[in-house]
């Protein structure tokens, strides 16, 4: 009577095999006493065709999670200790060029500034063609001909108007969006199975944004690939994910399906950065930003990086004293980690939560 | 775009004015008299004042600018006492070899740079960076003659790896058929590759010595644009297609690196042209160089404002071409631009 096809729908980001390993990756830039942690001891695992979001202020170390995964860190960053896992494989162990040829087929990257994500003395055509060579097997016997119909029917399907003319442009002559839709056309040439994309819409207007993030969604779900979604804006996030990664001071300090997070969020952090999110429907209220700065990352931890700025375990003990660790919370779906010493008190007062304690 | 060469024209046009009236003014200064070098300390004042006429010495110095000038453009640039033939004809002979020579100065001290450049900016190794910066710092801070001579003392002198300096060909050796009137090219093109080596190995020490100080004055301007390159998103995002950083630096920074010292051009044959004068001396070049230090010493004034004259030439042509190559190779240049939406 129960067939295969019967089954109750289950959740994809806890069955599918995962695509991405994150173990305990710890980076660095610098040495000596300035020596700057920018990521610390974060774990995350991405499964096939999930939508992740990582959140977080700005330096809150999720660009250079980003680009640590890849293996392609500005000069002077290092990962100093942890593992990156791709398609099982620790990018660690790898030389730099089958750290290349992995780059070509299961991760690609998306970057922040589409202004300076194109080699500003290469047409788009060949810029483009060269990520098809590269990303597709096979394409690189491919004649001329076919190939120009393979940018074209890529830079078409990335949305780009005018696409054979775009073809014999520049990147200074396409605005700021255009550019951003030829780099995530590089981006997903062949059927990557993980994309990271970093900030991609931050440097572009609303419109522009909505637009983007539309088409970036309707592409990777045509290639069924996974995604990392970097960003400050967890409107975005709630729109365009499955599940989201909250990152303050180089930690993951809460991890769940976004839907719940967003809703009930239960690290004081989250709490704060989803009551500055304005809302377009409801009552009038005022904004609340969360006070203070964040931390210096040269200084050694001692303690919750956040306690000095939280509403809940500001001057408590062990808040100051120990690193709260990334717990499962049990009772709820079973999905959802948090980094909090008193995660039962921040939930106190916040509705609609139960008061769990009373 | 006709502005653009217009205003181009214009001032290359001025330039060549300035430089020519500069000379024609400094050697007018100088307290010789040519027509006391010409026929020598026994002349009488008569046969003396009749040779001044008969150079026009006599006439007011716009005149004799005038004069000089229309002569220059039509190939008469004057005789050279010295050597006995004219200017022109000494010129011409010897302008192959200089120019082979500085073919040869102009290529090291391209390709040494860009190799040396990309080296420092990829390796990412302090040692490599410090070996190529000192030697671009040597290059461009001590005269090109005390290299060569310090080249010769070890290479030839000690060593005996390189010919001393005698010229473009070893004793006995016959130059190859005249085609290009480069040496080592006429020697490829009729098949001599005995005489190809020798005109090559004599050729190495003399152009590497004139190409030092280009090589420095190169790598450092590659060097930091391909520092300010590297650190662009684009590599990055090249790298994120599934490229090595070095493939990645190859392909996408050299070329983008590679603009802003085009620039450099005019002021490297500038740099060749002053080289080459103290170069070809140490190594007994036939060249044009060589021409004018023995006109120097031997006050043949018609030599050295013909070479002045000349050299502005080569500047003024050579920022043109650059100016030309950049509409070529830059599209930021080519076209206004027309941003899509």
């Amino acid at each position: 009577m129960i067939a295969a096809d019967a089954t109750p729908a289950v959740n994809p980001c806890t069955v599918a095999p995962p695509v991405l390993q994150v173990q305990n990756l710890t980076v660095a830039y610098g040495h000596g006493p300035g020596r700057v942690i920018a990521v610390r001891d974060v774990s995350l695992t991405i499964r096939a065709g999930e939508r992740r979001g990582v959140v977080g202020e700005s330096g809150s170390g999720k660009t250079s999670l980003a680009r640590a995964i890849p293996g392609l860190l500005s000069r002077g960053g290092r990962v100093v200790a942890g593992r990156v896992l791709v398609a099982s494989r620790d990018l660690r162990d790898l030389s730099p060029r089958a750290n290349a040829l992995l780059r070509r087929s299961a991760v690609s990257v998306i970057f922040q500034d589409p202004l300076n994500a194109l080699d500003p003395v290469r047409s788009i055509r060949s810029q483009v063609s060269e990520a098809i060579r590269l990303r597709r097997p096979g394409a690189r016997r491919q004649s001329r001909r076919r190939m120009r119909a393979d940018v074209e029917a890529l830079l078409e399907e990335c949305e780009i108007r005018d696409a054979a003319r775009v073809m014999g442009q520049y990147p200074h002559e396409l605005s700021g969006g255009m550019r951003q839709r030829v780099a995530i056309a590089m981006a997903v040439a062949g059927d990557c199975t993980l994309i990271i994309a970093d900030e991609p819409t931050t440097a572009l207007d609303v419109a522009t944004q909505a637009e983007i993030l539309q088409m970036l969604r309707r592409v990777i779900a045509d290639r069924s690939s996974a995604i990392m979604f970097i960003t400050h804006n967890l409107a975005v996030v709630s729109q365009f994910c499955d599940t989201v990664s909250v990152m303050y001071a180089g930690r993951v300090v809460e991890e769940g399906p976004c839907a719940e997070v967003v809703r009930d969020p239960l690290h004081p952090y989250s709490q704060g950065l989803i009551a500055a999110i304005p809302s377009l429907t409801g009552p009038r209220q005022e904004l609340v930003g969360i006070p203070g700065e964040p931390p210096l990352l040269s200084e050694p931890e001692s303690g919750c990086r956040f306690e000095p700025r939280c509403r809940v375990g500001h001057g408590v003990a062990i808040c100051r004293e120990q690193v709260p660790g990334l717990d499962p919370l049990p009772g709820r779906s079973g999905l959802r980690h948090v980094r909090c010493h008193l995660v039962d008190r921040a939930s106190v007062g916040r509705a609609p939560a139960p008061a769990r304690e009373a | 775009m006709t502005r653009t060469v217009g205003s181009r024209l214009i001032g290359a046009a001025i330039t060549l004015f300035i430089a020519s009236v500069a000379v024609f003014v400094i050697l007018r200064l100088l307290p010789a008299d040519p027509a006391r070098l010409i026929l020598g300390p026994l002349a009488s004042p008569a046969a003396i004042q009749h040779e001044r006429a008969a150079l026009g010495l006599d006439q007011p110095l716009y005149t004799q600018y005038a004069t000089y000038l229309v002569g220059f453009a039509h190939g008469k640039w004057g005789f050279d006492y010295e050597n006995g033939t004219p200017v022109l004809t000494e010129v011409v002979t010897r302008l192959p070899a200089s120019l082979e020579l500085g073919f040869y100065a102009l290529l090291f001290a391209t390709v040494g740079a860009v190799v040396a450049a990309v080296a420092s900016v990829g390796a990412r190794s302090h040692a490599v960076d410090r070996i190529f910066r000192s030697l671009a710092f040597v290059g461009l801070g001590s005269p090109p003659f005390w290299i060569g001579l310090m080249a010769l003392v070890l290479f030839a002198e000690y060593l005996h790896w390189l010919p001393g300096p005698v010229g473009r060909l070893g004793v006995g050796i016959a130059p190859p058929p005249t085609t290009t009137h480069f040496y080592t090219w006429d020697a490829l093109l009729h098949g001599r590759w005995g005489t190809f080596v020798d005109a090559f190995r004599h050729l190495l020490l003399p152009a590497l010595t004139l190409g030092l100080a280009p090589f420095g004055y190169l790598f450092r301007l590659l060097r930091h644009s391909l520092m300010e390159v590297s650190d662009e998103d684009f590599l990055l995002v090249c790298q994120g297609k599934g490229l090595t950083r070095w493939q990645a630096l190859l392909r996408h920074g050299v070329p983008t690196a590679l603009l802003p010292a085009l620039t450099a051009l005019g002021l490297l044959v500038a740099q060749l042209v002053a080289g080459s004068v103290l170069v070809e001396s140490v190594f007994d070049w036939p060249g044009v160089g060589q021409l004018v230090v023995n006109s120097v010493l031997a006050r043949e004034y018609g030599v050295v404002q013909a070479f002045v004259i000349l050299s502005a030439v080569a500047f003024v042509l050579m920022n043109m071409v650059v100016d030309a190559l950049y509409v070529v190779v830059d599209p930021r240049l080519r076209r206004p631009a027309t941003v899509s939406r």
